[in-house]
This record gives structure tokens, sequence and C-alpha cells, in this order.
């Protein structure tokens, strides 16, 4: 039962690192972004292949990945994601879902459909968490993937620059008149997220095998993850993602591995019908819905 | 008698009490006009009466029944319609096409609802505008449609909300002559205004509301003259207008 | 209506010369998929387009019409008229549970929820494999048997294909001009507006994702047919389910064609893709297709036949504006308190109560 917890909350910490840029993505820049899991698995993969072909430790491979991650994620900010702020929820579907064919295709052909393992004697060492076994390299993504969603919401909530990007999510509007500019704060959003799933592709690969077609599944729990602690809120995003990892690991130990895809799913559907703000969400008053604002 | 009668209204949101046991009715042929300070609970009421917000207690009695909490659907169906403060429409429906969607709430023949829709246009001088989208039109314009698309449901209350909000000096003298005339038609108006002159000039029954809660009625002249109106009204108003 | 009759009528007999005339394998075999996805994506944009219940998935719905005929031929030897009719009445039914997402969620909510109900449905097919063989699916066995809707020759099916998408587009071209059509787009443009005049939420919603589900059903039996070949991976997933949408919004979502122009369209390009890049070098297709897709929807937003209607009517519309004394013309600013619902589909999670 322990090491069920165990294997769930290691295996949550990631996931809640991808989630968080989902998250923010959604509640900042109100973009929903199909293309989210592709960027994890350009991690996967851009990780692996860096560390097989340069000899070096994944762990300094995902640095230089996620340096990478940082052009991208700009470049692909300016080029489709801005042209999509604002548009109706089909256009922004359909973008970032043609974002995630063009991104799945190029990683078919640059890396092929097969798939990539990585060995590296670190993360395959076992380390001993309260009496179970577990591989270093789940420990390792889980520490530093709760490490950076814990700096993510400090700099949201604790720096100057974080709290402009929050008041550009609460009123476009007013931020825009008390100076602040949020077509620079989309930008930072944006790539922060995309370089959050960069690094926990990075993060994952070196204990699970990866091909072209590994972001996609990311893609469904990221936003399984996001409904279910709420829009745009960081600490959601962080129980989120554990609760997942514990779900899934039940699920798998004692109903079968094949369901846990639907068990969370199953929940997901559960939430949105009966909280649909998330469980972190604050729910809107009923005036909103009348538009009458006295 | 009454065709509307809102009885004894309570509502808070948020340990916040908006209504407070607020009362008042509306007479068929009659304009009755509701008025008070910002936030004195006037667009809330209207909320509560046409179905979109549940009162925690009171009652909505409409032509002898009790329709408190009904859906704004129901109560459309029945007679019972209203305006926006914030013009909503159907922003990328032609005007005709907005009316027709009214007229649809009596019958089930579009060909009977297009032949009501043209009328009303007719009637109301809408022609120019016949074929353009809602949201294409001017902010006067707007508002002489969205009273077209209330009356196009063939309604027996209509509930305005600000209706010359917005307005310039010549569109309130056209909206406030056109509502003059709605009482002919059989129909009690509710009318929800910040325009002082307009409301004098065209109620026949005043209620002022302050801070949720019923503070004098009567007629314009009355209302004027009440002491308490004068103080709670220009008290706030004068000095935030 | 009687304009779009004609259209139909004309598309019909194009179809059927091309039956008659064309021994290209390969160009029929486009038609006869172009058809079956236009009747999907027709049957989608019910739901999608005239109520603007922006479903992702409507892939479920696909596979419970394409799965049920053939289970029930296999296990319980229903015959398989009957068994595509009870696969458009099962996936109505199923559909009842998109309508159930549309009465509490909107916007991105109501997207997410419809796409999980997609991933449910393929994760059922495949995890209970001893009935529908799993992630491997179910081959039809390929007879001469026209009253299974098997059948020898190629331009049987396109007669079939034709026969679905001219039901499934009369009934649009029935329901767009009626009672019910104006009070699902009446309920598109503003739901509050929609029900302060009389139109019923609840009855409307429902009613629309039942047709929708009915027709996607029969679209999912009739691809079932003439693939003989179904798995969860192409008919539930969630590149299914995204299919009918991006069709129906390439074409066009405002009309009744708009989905049959974005159906042939992707169609045609997913096969020409494939025959002029080749599968040599393997996903250079596929990312033409999603470098053509984002350019299509960031350049062609209301798609091909809103691009053939807009440009004169704004013309038109500025023509007069431009003749209106000053006091008539529209306002370019928006009214105070507005300024948030700039972003058209900001997702309201607000509901009835």
């Amino acid at each position: 039962m322990l090491d069920v917890i165990i294997y769930g909350l290691l295996a949550g910490g990631v996931l809640s690192l991808v989630a968080v840029g989902l998250t923010l993505i959604f509640g900042i820049m109100d973009i929903t972004n199909f293309a989210h899991g592709e960027f994890m698995m350009l991690g996967m993969l851009g990780t692996a292949t860096v560390s097989i072909s340069l000899g070096v430790s994944p762990y300094v491979a995902v640095l230089l990945v996620a340096i990478a991650g940082i052009v991208m994620g700009v470049v692909i900010h300016f080029v489709i994601i801005k042209q999509t702020l604002g548009k109706s929820l089909y256009v922004q579907v359909f973008a970032t879902f043609g974002l995630s064919i063009l991104l799945q295709s190029i990683a078919t052909m640059i890396f092929g459909t097969k798939y990539i393992a990585l060995d590296d004697p670190l993360a395959s060492s076992r380390v001993n968490i309260f009496g179970t076994d577990v591989e270093a390299a789940k420990l390792i993504a889980f520490v530093v993937g709760i490490a950076l969603v814990i700096g993510i919401w400090f700099w949201l909530n604790k720096t100057r620059q974080g709290r402009e990007i929050r008041a550009v999510a609460q009123d476009t509007y007013a931020a825009r008149v008390v100076g602040i500019r949020p077509g620079r704060a989309y930008v930072i959003i944006f790539t922060v997220g995309v370089v959050f799933a960069v690094i926990a592709g990075g993060l994952v690969v070196p204990s699970q095998i990866a091909n072209a077609y590994s972001g996609t599944t990311f893609t469904l729990i990221s936003f399984v993850i996001v409904v279910l602690g709420g829009f745009g809120s960081v600490p959601g995003a962080l129980v989120g993602g554990l609760s997942i990892g514990l779900v899934q690991a039940f699920t798998g130990v004692y109903i079968g591995t094949q369901w846990q895809q639907a068990s969370i799913f199953v929940i997901f559907v559960l939430v949105l019908l009966l909280r649909p703000q998330g469980l972190f969400g604050r729910k809107s008053g009923d005036s909103a819905l009348v538009g009458g604002h006295e | 008698m009454s065709i509307l009668s809102v009885q004894n209204i309570n509502l808070a949101r948020g340990g916040l009490k908006i209504l407070d046991n607020l009362s008042l009715e509306a007479q068929a042929g009659h304009v009755t006009s509701v008025i008070g300070p910002n936030g004195a609970g006037k667009t809330t009421i209207f909320n509560v009466i046409s179905g979109f917000m549940r009162p925690d207690s009171g009652a909505v009695v409409y032509d002898g029944r009790n329709v408190t909490s009904m859906l704004p659907e129901k109560l459309c169906n029945m007679g019972l319609a209203r305006t926006f403060q914030r013009v909503r429409g159907l922003p990328s429906l032609s005007v005709r096409d907005n009316i027709v969607v009214g007229a649809l709430n009596r019958t089930s023949s579009v060909r009977q609802a297009k032949k009501e829709a043209d009328a009303l246009i007719e009637e109301l001088d809408l022609g120019e505008y016949r074929d353009q989208s809602a949201t294409s039109l001017s902010i006067g314009t707007r508002k002489i449609v969205e009273v077209a698309r209330v009356l196009s449901t063939g309604p027996n209350v209509v509930l305005l909300d600000e209706v010359m909000g917005g307005l310039g000096p010549s569109e309130v003298n056209i909206m406030v002559e056109f509502i003059r005339k709605l009482p002919e038609r059989g129909i009690a108006v509710l009318l929800v205004e910040h325009h002082m002159e307009a409301v004098m000039s065209v109620s026949d029954h005043i209620v002022v509301i302050n801070r949720g809660r019923n503070l004098a009625e009567g007629t314009p002249t009355e209302v004027a003259q009440d002491p308490g109106v004068i103080e709670a009204y220009l008290g706030s108003e004068a000095s935030n207008a | 209506m009687k304009n779009r009759l004609i259209i139909l009528a004309a598309v019909s007999a194009a179809a059927i010369l091309i039956a008659l005339t064309s021994d290209n394998r390969f160009f029929i075999d486009t038609v006869i998929l172009a058809l079956i996805f236009a009747g999907f994506a027709t049957a989608w944009n019910f739901a999608g387009g005239m109520t603007g219940l922006f479903s992702l998935g409507h892939g479920g719905l696909f596979a419970v019409g394409a799965y049920t005929p053939v289970l029930l031929r296999e296990y319980f030897g229903v015959p398989t008229l009957v068994g595509v009719l009870l696969a458009a009445v099962f996936a109505t039914l199923a559909a009842l549970l998109i309508g159930a997402m549309s009465l509490r969620l909107r916007g991105h909510y109501f997207a997410l929820a419809t796409l999980a109900f997609t991933v449910i449905v393929t994760i059922l097919l495949t995890n209970f494999g001893s009935v529908t063989g799993g992630d491997e699916g179910i081959s039809l066995p390929f007879a001469n048997s026209p009253m299974d809707l098997i059948f020898q020759e190629k331009t049987s099916y396109l007669y079939l294909a034709l026969g679905l998408y001219i039901i499934t587009t009369l009934t649009a071209i029935i329901v767009i001009d009626s009672k019910l059509g104006f009070q699902m787009r009446a309920l598109r443009e503003d739901e509050v507006t929609a029900r302060s005049m009389g139109v019923s939420a609840l009855r409307t919603k429902l009613i629309a994702v039942m047709m929708s589900g009915f027709f996607s059903g029969l679209a999912g039996a009739v691809f079932a047919h003439y693939t003989l070949y179904i798995t969860p991976g192409n008919t539930a997933a969630v590149a299914v389910s995204l299919q009918p949408a991006l069709m129906a919004i390439i074409g066009g979502m405002a009309g009744v064609f708009g989905p049959l122009v974005g159906a042939f369209l992707i169609t045609l390009l997913k096969q020409q893709l494939i025959t002029v890049i080749g599968a040599d070098i393997p996903g250079l297709s596929n990312a033409f297709y999603g470098g053509l897709l984002l350019l299509s929807i960031l350049v062609l937003p209301n798609g091909l036949i809103g691009l053939g209607k807009l440009p004169p009517l704004q013309r038109a519309r500025n023509w007069i504006a431009s003749r209106l004394p000053p006091r008539h013309r529209a306002e370019s600013a928006p009214p105070p308190g507005d300024h948030d619902s700039s972003g058209s589909t900001r997702s309201t999670t607000e509901v009835n109560k």
C-alpha cells in the first residue's frame, strides 16, 4: 500500500510539471493548447538523443535541450500562438492541433518512429524511500518537478514581475491601463510552459522509453490535471498532478494497468460536471450569467 | 388587479443582503418605474422576476400564478419578457432574424413569424436596418431593436432594464415616445432607468428602492416631493454624478 | 430552401455521374470517403455549427455507429440493415451524454468534456478486446452480400455513401429554415438572450445533439462497411473526433454545404499528399498536412464558404454605413464594461441554477 502511494506520488510530480505550464497558458492567455504534450515528447527525444550522441548524462543533456526549448517557445509563440489570442475556441483548438501534427511529423522525420531507450548509471541506480525500492530517475524527476512548480508559484506570487503577469490574467484592460504590457506576459508564460514540458520530458526519459507519438497521452493527462486543479491555478496543478499519479498507481495495481487511463478520464468527466471550476478554482457569481452588474 | 406582483423578496449573495423584503406591483396598461441609487438592487430584482436568479424567499406572482424561480424561457412563453442592461441580442443574426426568434415564441410557423417580424419592423421604422447584424448598429438603434426583440415575443409584461442608457437626447425622446405607446397594447411595463427626466415623464407609478429595500412609491409628483427619496437619492446620486 | 435543394441535386448528379463514368478506382475511393465524411461533418454541424455546441466527442458516436451493426451481426445474428438502424439509435442515445454535458458546461469546458467522452469510448473498445478485438479491431469478411451492405463493386458503395449524405443534408436543409433552426441559432448566438426570448435551452440542445448523434452513427455504420476494418484508432480516436469539426470549419459552419466542401478538401488533401510526397520520408506528408491545417485555420477562420460570403457583405455594410448620418453609425468603441468580451468565447462556468 505504502509502495503504491510512493510510486503514485513520484509519477505525479512530473505530471504536475507538465500540467503547470498548460494551466498557466490556459489561465493567463486563455488558450487551449492541444500541442502541449508534443513539447514533452520533444523533450524526451531531444534529451535522449543529445545524451546518447554526446555521451553526457541525461541531466546535463536536459539543460541543453531546455535552452533549445526557450528558442522554440518564443518562435512558436510569435508565429502561431499570438495569432490565435482572443480568437474563437475552434481556431485555437485547430491551430494547436495542426501544430501538434506538425511537431509529431517533424519528430518522426528527425528521430524516426522507433522507441528510444536511455541507459544511464545514475538514473538506473536504486534508492530506498521508506522501505520502498525505486529507481533514482523517478526520485530525481519528482524532486526537480516539484521544485520547479513551487518555484513558479513563488515567482508569480512573490515577485513584482510575477504579480504583473497575474494582473494580466485578471484584467487585461486594467493591466494595460497601469502600464503592464500583456504581450510580454504572454510570451513569457507560453515559453515557461514550453520549457517546463520539455524539462519534464527530459526528466522522465531515463526511466521511460519514448517515440514521436509519446506526447498525445500527456496532452490529455495534462488537460485532466488542469481541469481537476482549476484553470490557471498553480497549487491546483500540483495537487492535481499528484492525485492523478496516485489514481493511476492504484488503478494499475488494484484494477489493471489497462484501466489507468480510463479511470482518470472518468474522474475528469465527473469533476467537469460536478465542479467545473476545479478543486481549487473559485466559482463565479450568477450575475455574470445575466450580464447585469449594478 | 396587478398582473405582476412581487412579494417580500429576500436575496443574499456572499453574506451581503442585496434584496431585503422588496415588494412591487405592475398593472396592465401602466408604466411602473423602479428607481434608486446605484447598487440599490434594481437589476437584481429584474433577474429574480425574469427567472435568472433564485431568491432566498418571497414570491413572484404573475397572472395569479406563483412563478418564483421558474425558468426564464418558460416565463417568456407565458408572456413575461425582458431586455438586458448590457445589450446582448443575438449578435451575428440580422435584425429581422432577431425579431423572428421572438415571434416564434407564439407560433410554430416560420412564415407567420416572419410576417409578424416584418410588421413590427415596419411599425418601429427599422426597415433600413432589417438585414444588418445587430452588432453593426449604433447604440441607439440597438436599444430600439432590443425592445423590438422583446415585444416580438408577445408579452403581457415587459421589463425594460436601462433602455435609455447611452442614448443621446434626441434618441431618448424617441424611446420615451415609444415606451408611452406600449401600454396601449395592454402591456404592463416595468422600467429600470437612470434617466430621471424620462422616468418622470413616462411613468404612471414609481417605486423607489434603496439598499434592496422599498423606500417610497407613488405618482411621479408624489415621489418627487418625498423627503426620504430626495435624501437617499440626491444624497448619493448627486454627489457621484 | 429551394436553392439548397438545387445544390443538393447538383451534388448528387455529379456523384452519380462519377459512379457511371469513372473507372479510376483511386478517384472513386476518394469520392466515397469524402461523401461518408461529408455526412459525418454535416451531422456534427447540427450541434457544432448550428447550435454552437463545439463537440470534440463525435468520434465516440462514430465508433458506436461503426461497431454496433458489426457486433450485433456477429454475436446475435441481427440483420445488417436492422443493425445499421440500431447503430443510429444507440449513437443518438450516446449523444444524450454529450447533450447532458452541454447543459452544464460551456466553451473550453464543454470541448474538453466531450473529448474525454471520446477517449473513454476508445479505452472501452480497446480494453474489452474479447468482444471488440481490442487494438487490432475487427475485419469484416470480404464477400459480395448486398443485404449485409458489403459489395463487390466500388460504385455500389458510392451510392450508399451518397444516400447517407443526401438524407443527412436533406434533414439539415429542412431544419435550418424551421422554428427549431432559428432556436438553435439563437442559442448559438447567446444562450441568455435566447432563453429570455422563450427558447428552451434544454429541449433545443438535446434535439440538436440527438440529430447529430443519429447521423454520426449512420456515418459510422457506412464507414465500417466500406473499409471492412474497424479499430478504436480509425473510429473513436481523438484524431477522428476532431475530423468532422475540422471539415465543417474549413468548409464553413454557417450554412448547409460547408461540411461537404471541407470534407472533400481534406480527404483530397490527405490522399494527394500521400500520392505526391510519397511515404519515402516518414512524417513528411503529415507535416505538410499539419502545416496546411495551421495555415488555413489562421488565414480563414470562417471557412471557405465564409470567404465567399463575407467580403461583399462587409462592403455593402460599409457602404450603407457611409451614407448614414453620423449618429446612426456603428460605434467603434465597445460599451463600458464590455472590454473583456472581445475574446469572443471566453469560457463561462457559471451555469443555470
